[in-house]
């Protein structure tokens, strides 16, 4: 007993683990609690045409006066007009030079967070009924015409002012997927 | 004889393993910021589908984060000889003298011009279009590249632009980013919206 020593050269104690070993728990602890993973992200694609076909297709002259501005648009029948502000919004489809009002929600400034939704979600459920007839009723148009004739373009166009807020946009345009379009394209805003 | 003493167990190895998850929770703070900016609030999509890493590695993708305002968050790059572009990572629609400094009006506060904005954000596509142009080439054959046409439409082939706008921001600001990207040449756009039932 006598002749063992502080440091026994059998069992070096160099390195304090254990103080380390806290920090590092430390550490941990504070990257633990600022990791924030955000919402999962999901994407919408849109692939557009090359310039030359949308302008050749386009079957619809709309807003002549901007060009330029036709090159965001797929060649579509109808396009789904979205006038929408902070008190309210309305919805109606273009077809040619017909224009058929969804409906119109108003007083939204008034309303609740949640009722706000709620009626946004109603409207939105109208549209998507509406969207969907004409594109069954579409579907059943081309099924009467000879195989080699059939050309089906489910592609539909957004116009809104230039005030719609993004998320409304986002909505409509999810309103226009779940209907069964597979290419949803934008139109100039007409202000 | 030696009697068998109880030891301590082995720190080592454990304070490996705390290590490892350290490094793990810092990278995953870092990365993520680089292109995703954290101000941008996006809206709700149902039918936003999730995101395909393969899609992702096949593309070169150009970030484009608009916030609120219409404002424009993006990444500086450095062209072919190593100037770095847009350091300051932001296109706004602030007046400003040739040094980059705001340019105060009359009543000495920051002056806005919307179509200073579109005119930068014009700029910036067709700086990153041209400078993407450059890296394509080179990975061409060199008949290929030396047509316009088809170099144009590799790079449109080869590029993915990501937009992510923020719920608030307005209809117009989003459509002049993209009729921009879209002359700019390029085809390949992303909208990015959060999925029904993420956090």
């Amino acid at each position: 007993m006598t002749q063992r020593r502080k440091t026994d050269p059998d069992i070096p104690v160099a390195l304090p683990i254990v103080p380390m070993l806290d920090l590092s728990f430390q550490i941990l602890f504070f990257f633990m609690i600022t990791f924030n993973p955000s919402k999962a992200e999901g994407k919408m694609s849109l692939n557009l045409p090359a310039s030359g076909q949308a302008k050749a297709k386009d079957q619809q002259s709309v807003d002549v006066s901007k060009t330029s501005d036709t090159d965001l648009e797929v060649p579509a029948d109808f396009v789904v007009l979205v006038r929408s502000y902070p008190d309210s919004v309305s919805l109606s489809i273009r077809s040619g030079e017909k224009v058929e009002p969804v409906d119109t929600i108003r007083g939204l400034e008034g309303l609740e967070e949640k009722e706000r939704r709620e009626e946004l979600l109603k409207l939105l459920a109208k549209l998507e009924a509406e969207l969907k007839k004409k594109l069954d009723a579409k579907k059943a148009e081309e099924e009467k015409k000879p195989e080699n004739e059939r050309q089906l373009i489910d592609n539909v166009k957004i116009e809104a002012n230039g005030q719609t807020k993004y998320e409304r946009l986002v909505a409509v345009m999810d309103a226009c997927i779940r209907a069964g379009y597979s290419q949803v394209g934008f139109a100039p805003p007409p202000d | 004889m030696q009697a068998v003493e109880a030891e301590e167990p082995n720190l080592v190895p454990l304070l490996d393993l705390v290590l490892q998850l350290v490094m793990f929770f810092m990278a995953c703070t870092s990365f993520a910021k680089e292109n995703i900016s954290e101000a941008v609030k996006l809206p709700l999509a149902q039918s936003a589908k999730p995101i395909e890493d393969d899609e992702l590695k096949r593309h070169e993708l150009i970030y484009l984060n608009v916030e609120q305002n219409g404002d424009l968050r993006i990444r500086p790059f450095s062209d072919e000889i190593g100037t770095l572009w847009y350091a300051k990572g932001k296109i706004d629609d602030v007046v400003t003298d040739e040094a980059g400094n705001p340019k105060k009006g009359d009543d000495d506060k920051v002056q806005h011009n919307a179509n200073l904005r579109k005119e930068r954000i014009d700029k910036y596509l067709q700086r990153v279009f041209d400078n993407r142009a450059k890296r394509v080439q080179r990975d061409m054959a060199p008949s290929d590249a030396a047509d316009p046409a088809k170099l144009k439409a590799e790079v449109a082939a080869k590029t993915l632009i990501v937009l992510r706008a923020h719920q608030q921001c307005d209809y117009r600001d989003v459509y002049e980013i993209l009729t921009r990207s879209r002359r700019a040449g390029f085809s390949k756009m992303q909208l990015r919206a959060t999925m029904d039932g993420g956090k």
